[in-house]
């Protein structure tokens, strides 16, 4: 047998006593020197540590011993069941009042949650310093453009931003039923409702009554005397949407931006949303540049509304609307 | 030990007497194995009452898969490893290294070394001290308390291969320690 493994034998002993050794280890030991040294060194040591094993205290010690232990258990016991009284006579006090703290809590935090989802449904946003403004209340509109009992077309200026996705979705919350589609050009916001092109088919059933919209506009020019006319029309059909993105329109060496809504009432009855930009000396025009007007009107059959005038150094624009009957058989939702 | 069980079933059926019985029995070895952990007379004594406090408390779990003295142990090595971790953390972690290494020197460089046996005792003391906390444990219940491997095992939570392989670390930990005082022991 090897020396390591007869040192790791006597090393896991129980006890390193020869009388505890098996055969084969008192051979080796007998026969190896230095692993007889080792052995004896290690039962020194171990001969050593036992020595110290009797450190127990004096017997008086002992006699005293279970009595305070049996306090000690006592005071525990004690200490535990006054805690424990405490509890209880404290706690059914103040479990109501926890309770209806927490209660509250929750209550103030759903309040807290739904606060802020409100204000940012109804506030007026401020992205990068840049704002919306809300739509033109319809005291503040001209008064010849407003009918009674009408609602201005929630149109809605916004100057400049650059965050086009945020302001999409937040548009969107401003005017849920208002605005069904926000375009994004250039730095610039464009709002409305779908242009909904119906299937042909489909489009003749549901066209109904047909009118036609007659959107004219007179530039008196300063400088030369001249008028200057242009005259885009509408078809308006029931079931159908106009596009309202903004369109140009040439008036001279004028460009004037417009968007226009109009939606059959009844057979004879068109309601227009309109908005005007006049951009000076053909400088393409911005929402929130040049002079602009803005208008919400009904419009029967036949009839013809001046619905406004905007002034400049140059001249002045004056818009009528007019609505005819539709003769034309076949018509695209624009012209 | 069926002694051991019946007095437990009396302690468990309220009879107050039976749980002085089994301090008297056992309130010796558990001081003794305590205080060789902690080499502290009063910390011995604090954590032996709380280990037989714990352990009337919780009688009614002790379901007699092993011994009394087994479970007894195991409640107060598990209150010693606690409060020594504690300690440890405030004592620092080089605490068993210091000593053992103090003790080296003490032994190896003192020409008058005689071993007288306070001094001695309090020499093997720092040699227990410097073992780990494990091969400690080992060393206390099978070399001091003379508990076989199966017992020490049961109380460690391992096998009995591993008592014995940590029973061998430990003796070489110590004759390293130890072993030079002998040699000029002999020597004188």
């Amino acid at each position: 047998m090897r020396c390591k493994k007869v040192i790791n034998i006597i090393g896991c002993l129980s006890q390193v006593d020869i009388k505890y050794l098996d055969k084969t280890i008192s051979e080796h030991l007998d026969a190896c020197p230095s692993c007889k040294k080792y052995f004896n060194k290690l039962s020194k040591v171990e001969k050593l540590v036992k020595s110290n094993k009797d450190k127990l205290p004096p017997e008086e010690y002992w006699m005293d011993y279970q009595k305070r232990l049996l306090a000690r258990l006592k005071d525990d016991t004690l200490d535990k069941s006054e805690k424990c009284s405490a509890g209880k006579r404290l706690f059914p006090r103040i479990r109501v009042a926890l309770e209806v703290a927490a209660i509250l809590c929750i209550l103030f935090s759903f309040y807290l949650i739904r606060k802020s989802h409100m204000e940012i449904a109804s506030l007026s946003m401020v992205v990068k310093g840049l704002g919306v403004e809300q739509p033109a209340a319809i005291d503040n509109l001209p008064p010849v453009m407003q009918q009674e009992g009408e609602k201005p077309a929630q149109l809605t200026r916004i100057r400049e931003f650059s965050e086009s996705k945020k302001i999409l979705n937040e548009v969107s919350l401003l005017f849920p039923s208002g605005v069904e589609w926000v375009a994004v050009d250039n730095g610039q916001i464009e709002m409305g409702i779908f242009n909904i092109e119906l299937p042909a088919e489909k489009a003749q059933k549901s066209r109904g009554p047909l009118l036609f919209l007659n959107f004219s506009v007179f530039f008196d020019d300063f400088s030369t005397g001249d008028r200057i006319i242009s005259s885009p029309g509408i078809s308006v059909f029931d079931g159908n949407y106009v596009d309202m993105r903004m369109n140009d329109l040439l008036v001279g060496n004028r460009k004037i931006e417009y968007q226009l809504l109009p939606k059959l009432v009844d057979n004879k009855t068109i309601k227009a949303d309109l908005r005007l930009i006049l951009a000076e000396d053909g400088i393409p025009g911005t929402f929130g540049e040049g002079l602009e007007l803005r208008t919400s009107i009904l419009l029967r059959e036949g009839e013809t509304v001046e619905v406004g005038k905007i002034s400049s150094s140059r001249g002045v624009l004056t818009v009528l609307l007019n609505v005819l009957i539709d003769e034309r058989k076949d018509v695209d939702s624009t012209t | 030990m069926p002694d051991d069980l019946y007095i437990v079933t009396r302690c468990k059926n309220g009879d107050e007497n039976a749980f002085e019985e089994l301090v008297m029995l056992y309130q010796k070895r558990i001081y003794g194995m305590l205080y060789q952990l902690t080499g502290n007379h009063f910390e011995a004594e604090d954590l032996s009452q709380e280990a037989f406090i714990k352990a009337y408390k919780n009688l009614h779990s002790f379901n007699g898969n092993s011994s009394f003295q087994t479970w007894l142990y195991k409640i107060a090595r598990n209150l010693a490893f606690t409060h020594l971790k504690k300690k440890g953390r405030r004592n620092g972690l080089l605490y068993n290294l210091i000593n053992a290494k103090k003790a080296l020197i003490t032994m190896e460089t003192d020409p008058v070394y005689t071993l007288v046996q306070e001094e001695l005792k309090n020499k093997i003391d720092k040699a227990l001290s410097a073992l780990p906390l494990l091969q400690k444990e080992v060393v206390v219940l099978v070399l001091l308390q003379e508990l076989s491997y199966k017992e020490a095992a049961e109380i460690q939570g391992c096998s009995e291969g591993t008592i014995a392989w940590r029973l061998h670390r430990a003796r070489n930990i110590l004759m390293s320690i130890l072993g030079p005082g002998l040699n000029k022991e002999v020597k004188q």
